[in-house]
């Protein structure tokens, strides 16, 4: 997603990443790895939640994850589109998200 | 009388399984193309599975040339557990429970607040009158 960040942010859309991890995990794992896009801390899985993305007990240990997947919101906040991957190793490649932005009215 | 020879194969096949496991979490996992199914690394831990019911064979078909029935017969063990693991965590391990209803129906996208990696905060508000592609993923834990 990071080596296509201009071409996304070049069709005015902005990028964000949600996950389980408090952020000063993300800023300790992250080190110098330079992402353009800002890594969200929700720990208490609230925001997950209410998007319905809690994986229970999908961590190691037995904790609750966010579920991998993306959702495409509009400037009114609609959801327009989404991909919610079926296995985590299958994940978004940018130049599908690409395709579903260039096709908004 | 022919001269003896070693079995190659002992080793050679858990070291395939090892390789396929090692190198597709630590190369291959980054090109989609190869993790998405691992068109690479199955083969390769199949490959090594394959070499090592070969060295089981060897010394009861050419006892003439290959001694010991017992290091070939572990080395099959080793590599039928990492094939295992492999295609565990390819099928079983990394798929998802099917998504809620929630995720699946959602329409209007729920406000939030939260805190990213660099202190600040960001807010849903913000980005008014912008598209805005919002990952979730699994973290590092």
């Amino acid at each position: 997603m990071q080596s296509r960040i201009a071409e996304i942010r070049a069709t005015g859309t902005e990028v964000l990443a949600i996950s389980v991890d408090p952020a000063e995990v993300t800023r300790e794992r992250l080190g110098s790895v330079g992402l353009e896009f800002p890594l969200l801390a929700d720990p208490e899985l609230q925001v997950i939640d209410s998007f319905g993305m809690r994986h229970s007990a999908g961590g190691m240990g037995g904790i609750d994850i966010a579920r991998s997947g993306v959702f495409l919101i509009d400037g009114t906040g609609s959801v327009v589109w989404r991909e919610l991957t079926d296995n985590y190793r299958v994940r978004l490649r940018p130049e599908r998200l690409l395709k579903q932005i260039a096709a908004l009215p | 009388m022919s001269a003896k020879r070693r079995n190659h194969l002992i080793w050679l096949g858990p070291f395939l399984g090892f390789a396929a496991i090692l190198s597709y979490f630590m190369v291959f996992a980054r090109f989609p193309g190869l993790r998405d199914f691992p068109w690479l690394n199955l083969p390769l831990a199949l490959v090594g599975l394959v070499l090592s019911v070969f060295g089981v064979l060897r010394p009861w078909r050419q006892p003439e040339v290959f001694r010991g029935k017992a290091l070939p017969i572990i080395g099959l063990v080793v590599s039928t557990v990492f094939a295992s693991f492999f295609v565990y965590y390819i099928f079983v391990l990394s798929v998802l429970p099917a998504a809620s209803e929630t995720a699946v129906k959602l329409t209007q996208a729920p406000e939030f607040t939260l805190t990213a990696s660099d202190g600040t905060t960001v807010s849903s508000s913000d980005f008014r009158g912008r598209n805005v592609a919002l990952i979730f993923y699994r973290g590092f834990w």
